[in-house]
């Protein structure tokens, strides 16, 4: 019987921690602890636990498909790589192209090959394209620091990084956390300095006033909001007028890579309506309405929903990869599994399509492209503590877009009384990492679908119950979800999750806004 | 022939494994003989994964990948009874000869006290363990005491109160454990306490405490612990192994070293619970700690102790789905079904997303079940106290007294 385990980093969050696949006859059965990795130590939150679950699950696209009439039907590959010959007739602004920024730099660099040099388009972006780029020393090394300001909800968007806060913490540190409710973060804080809502920059420089000592940190976990660079620039002039250091963490597993990878485009411009045609690797941006889309995905989301041509990709667990975590390691993905008949990697996807459009971007292996975009690395050399990037300045670029723009604080009214507030979940990712977690049923067991906290004196003045199911709506839309009361919010303030799970999506309410107003009615289940 | 009861030096009788195994090789003979005379179908041990510091377990179905199987990895700090129930059915459809220190003994006796393994599948292995080192904790160690590269060292051990690493030039390097554990370095915090260093529970227990003289580093003492293992290594002699009758020093040596071990063990006891505290002052102090639990399911998952399909912390009646923080229930549910049988095997600790000390509160509960009941979890097949809870008298009895407690367990002082 083949028995072995395969140490890969995890598909899910920024903080790059590793678990080893359990693989037995040549399936991936479970997940063990890595206590190797330098970064998690054997230690995962539960989506990194849980991650062997999407693998095998019975929802993976095994099958290329193609738009006809009104719905996806199946295909071959030669077919499917014939449909895509249609994109070859768009190329600059008409174009836009989105990889996920959980996809391996094997995948982003040949994608970034493929905008440039095939749709000669500078349309590539991915959600971890916010303009933050800051991060400086280890995540260990926070364990180290007697200060730490802690930006947004860190235990539920990079639950290993925060378990470093908790150590400083025991070692003696200050904590001063800044969150627009008594998150799990907050209650680690010795300070907490409660922002309203869309007003997390006024909230930062507050913060300043408590801040003190030798090793002083500022740590922000980054969103998939506009609002992410306002935060971001911030507490970068924080960090600065302190001395200390700047960690922006990215939200997906290699938002580093994606910057490295050219991914610089902001990410509004997915959402911008200019583009005509897409390309997207791995990403769910939600129903998309393009003249022609094509995308390459494991699952089948809300966005392949909407395209003319869709390529069945290998998971994590089946390629060989890198990525890089929120401190520059780079961290191998290794292969555990072979992907069913007819499902590849992404990287091998697009230069298929490449192929067919003319261009030539293609890589014996995934090795291959990794050393063409890293010629002083190799697999071998990253294998065991993957390989530190060395540091650089922090930067952080404002978008002004018109979208970004108008992003500010809540202006609740009689109709919207309510400030909405959003972050992450600990259970899902956004975009294309909560297709990922929606594949794994012990954290859909948790949640499986959206939900609100609110204040318990709001819900006993609706007469809303903790089983209750509600309607969230904004001036953009609304969604259903479950409730959560508590005493951990105010009044007048409501959480939905940065996240799309069980079909309703914090895209519909928010249009990317950080904090908007909202009201809630009671709704039927 | 040998039999329970007897003590012998042992060493690999092919050249090379004597050469190149631990102490004389013998584990390493006794498992391929186990596998070559069919006795087991696989043997399952623990190899070298990316590098020293990490120890993956490895299941070896023909003899001659035996080699494969490293030497004692102190910082194998993995447990390998859960993997036989979780993906070799609980040694149900195969026979498996598996080596085990003092903690997978222990955790494999309350798993076959819950039927998720088969002991009579099994031949168990035992090696005597002074303890393990967290890879990572490892190598920050040996960087920062030490003074030496991590990725320099070719192996390590624990020997006479040190830990010693070489490196490939060549260089012995020891310091005292004492020292380093004062500092907040060396062996995990459970294994400090850890009062089972000859795994006697397994068919055989097997180290290098009391080889001395022209033996020393040459053999393997062996202590035969079952009928099953004096079995294999009768059988084994003169074709795997030889053998030798150790002198009444040796045997003395092994005692002093043991004894050694387990006084250190009470020592660390007593510091570590004292830090807790009693009653209701060290009931805040786990409510502290435990308060930024992330439900991330690592003690659950890794506990040898937890094995109900239907947890009881997944029943949203009791805590909320989703809910993150966790409320404190989700511990208790824990302390409640796991502290009369906690092997100590510091599972739940290593593998806390967010360091609580889970296993040190743990411990320190079934110290004090085992204090009330006189139930010591994972020595043998007897039942656990819960076990002997006749339910429809416990609950006149909690009735009749208006109690709402089967066990005090946060009662003042002792
Ligand atoms: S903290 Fe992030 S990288 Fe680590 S296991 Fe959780 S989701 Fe994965
Ligand atoms: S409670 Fe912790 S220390 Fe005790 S047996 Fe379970 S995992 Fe091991
Ligand atoms: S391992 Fe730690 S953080 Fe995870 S559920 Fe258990 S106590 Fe909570």
């Amino acid at each position: 019987m083949e028995f072995k385990y395969v140490p890969t980093v995890c598909p899910f969050c920024g903080t790059g921690c590793s678990f080893n696949l359990v693989i037995k006859e040549g399936r991936v059965v479970g997940t063990a602890p890595f206590r190797r990795s330098p970064v998690s130590e054997g230690k995962t939150c539960q989506k990194g636990h849980f991650a062997y679950e999407l693998v095998n699950s019975p929802a993976r696209l095994t099958k290329p498909m193609i738009k006809k009439g009104d719905g996806l039907v199946e295909a071959s590959w030669d077919e499917a790589i014939a449909a895509v010959a249609k994109l070859g007739s768009y190329s600059g602004d008409d174009v836009c192209v989105v990889a996920s920024a959980g996809a391996t730099n094997e995948d982003l660099f040949t994608v970034k090959k493929f905008a440039d040099e095939v749709l000669k388009t500078k349309n590539f972006t991915t959600p971890a394209s916010t303009g933050i780029d800051a991060s400086a020393g280890t995540i260990a090394g926070l364990a180290k620091a007697d200060c730490i300001v802690a930006i947004g909800n860190i235990v539920e968007s990079h639950p290993l990084v925060a378990r470093r806060i908790a150590n400083a913490k025991d070692n003696g540190a200050k904590v001063i956390v800044v969150d627009t409710f008594r998150s799990p973060t907050a209650k680690m804080a010795t300070e907490f300095v409660k922002a309203v809502p869309g007003s997390e920059a006024a909230a930062i420089a507050e913060a300043g006033a408590f801040v003190e000592g030798k090793a002083v940190a500022v740590v922000y976990g980054i969103g998939v909001t506009f609002a992410e660079s306002k935060i971001a620039a911030a507490a970068k002039a924080l960090a600065e007028s302190k001395n200390a250091a700047f960690c922006a963490l990215p939200a997906q597993a290699n938002g580093c890579g994606a910057i490295l990878a050219g991914a610089v485009t902001p990410f509004c411009n997915a959402y911008s309506g200019k583009a005509k045609a897409f390309f997207v690797l791995g990403e769910d941006l939600g129903p998309l309405n393009a003249e022609f889309a094509v995308v390459i995905d494991s699952f089948l989301t809300s966005t392949a929903k909407t395209a003319d041509v869709v390529f069945p990709a290998a998971v994590f667990a089946e390629v060989d990869g890198t990525v890089i975590n929120a401190e520059r390691r780079i961290q191998l993905v290794r292969k555990a599994q072979e992907a069913a008949e007819g499902v590849k990697p992404g990287w091998m996807i697009v230069a298929e399509i490449a192929a067919k459009l003319g261009g030539n971007i293609a890589y014996d292996s995934a090795e291959a492209v990794f050393k063409a975009a890293y010629p002083e690395l190799s697999y071998d050399a990253i294998a065991k503590d993957g390989f530190l990037l060395p540091e650089k300045p922090a930067s952080v670029e404002i978008c002004d877009c018109d979208g970004c723009k108008c992003d500010g604080i809540a202006t609740v009214s009689d109709e919207y009384p309510f400030a909405l507030t959003t972050s992450a979940t600990i259970w899902h990712g956004y975009g294309g990492i909560a297709t990922l977690s929606a594949n794994c049923r012990s954290l859909m067991r948790e949640v499986s679908g959206m939900f609100v906290k609110m204040n318990d004196g709001d819900a006993k003045e609706l007469n809303i119950m903790p089983t209750d199911f509600v309607k969230v709506s904004t001036a953009n839309g609304s969604i259903v979800a479950s409730v959560q009361i508590t005493k951990d919010i105010d009044r007048g303030v409501i959480f939905v999750p940065t996240t799309g799970i069980g079909g309703g999506c914090i895209f519909i309410l928010t249009r990317g806004a950080k904090a908007i107003a909202a009201k809630i009615e009671k709704a039927e289940a | 022939m040998a039999a329970k009861g007897d003590m012998l030096w042992a060493w690999a009788k092919d050249g090379n494994m004597l050469d190149n195994g631990e102490c004389g090789g013998a584990v390493t003979a006794l498992l391929k003989f186990a596998l070559e005379s069919g006795a087991v179908d696989a043997v399952l041990a623990v190899k070298k994964g990316v590098d020293l510091y990490d120890a993956q377990p490895v299941l070896i179905t023909k003899p001659e990948d035996i080699a494969q199987c490293a030497g004692s990895l102190h910082c194998g700090t993995l447990l390998i009874p859960k993997i036989i129930k979780k993906y070799f059915d609980g040694a149900n459809r195969m026979k498996i000869a598996v080596t085990m220190k003092g903690c997978d003994a222990k955790a494999l006796y309350e798993l076959a006290k819950r039927n998720q393994v088969n002991l009579d599948n099994l031949i168990t292995i035992g090696l005597n363990c002074g303890g393990s080192v967290s890879p990572i904790e490892a190598r920050i160690m040996i960087q920062e005491k030490f003074g030496l590269n991590p990725d320099d060292i070719v192996k390590e051990e624990i020997d006479k109160g040190q830990f010693i690493v070489i490196t490939k030039s060549g260089e012995h390097k020891g310091i005292k454990i004492d020292e380093l554990e004062e500092e907040g370095y060396g062996r995990r915090l459970n294994c400090q306490r850890c009062k089972t260093k000859i795994p006697r529970q397994c068919d055989l227990a097997c180290g290098n405490w009391g080889v001395i003289g022209d033996k020393a580093g040459k053999a393997t003492f062996v202590e035969v612990c079952s009928d099953k293992g004096a079995d294999l290594v009768t059988k084994a002699t003169g074709k795997a192994i030889e053998t030798e009758v150790p002198s009444p020093a040796a045997l003395s040596i092994r005692g002093k070293v043991e004894g050694a071990m387990l006084k250190l063990g009470d020592k660390c006891r007593n510091a570590q619970f004292e830090k807790l505290g009693d009653g209701k002052k060290r009931l805040d102090y786990i409510m502290e700690q435990t308060s930024r639990c992330i439900k991330c399911y690592q003690c659950i998952e890794n506990c040898p102790i937890c094995y109900c399909v239907e947890c009881s912390t997944k029943k949203p009646h009791l805590v909320d789905s989703g809910a993150v923080n966790p409320p404190f229930m989700f511990h208790l549910i824990r302390y409640s079904h796991v502290a009369d049988s906690c092997v100590n095997c510091g599972q739940c600790q290593e593998l806390c997303a967010m360091d609580i000390p889970n296993a040190l509160f743990m411990h320190a509960l079934q110290m004090e079940m085992q204090e009330m009941f006189g139930h010591e979890p994972g020595v043998n097949m007897e039942l656990p106290v819960l076990a002997y809870v006749e339910e429809s008298a416990e609950r006149k009895r909690l009735s009749d007294t208006g109690s709402d407690q089967i066990f005090n367990i946060f009662s003042e002082g002792a």
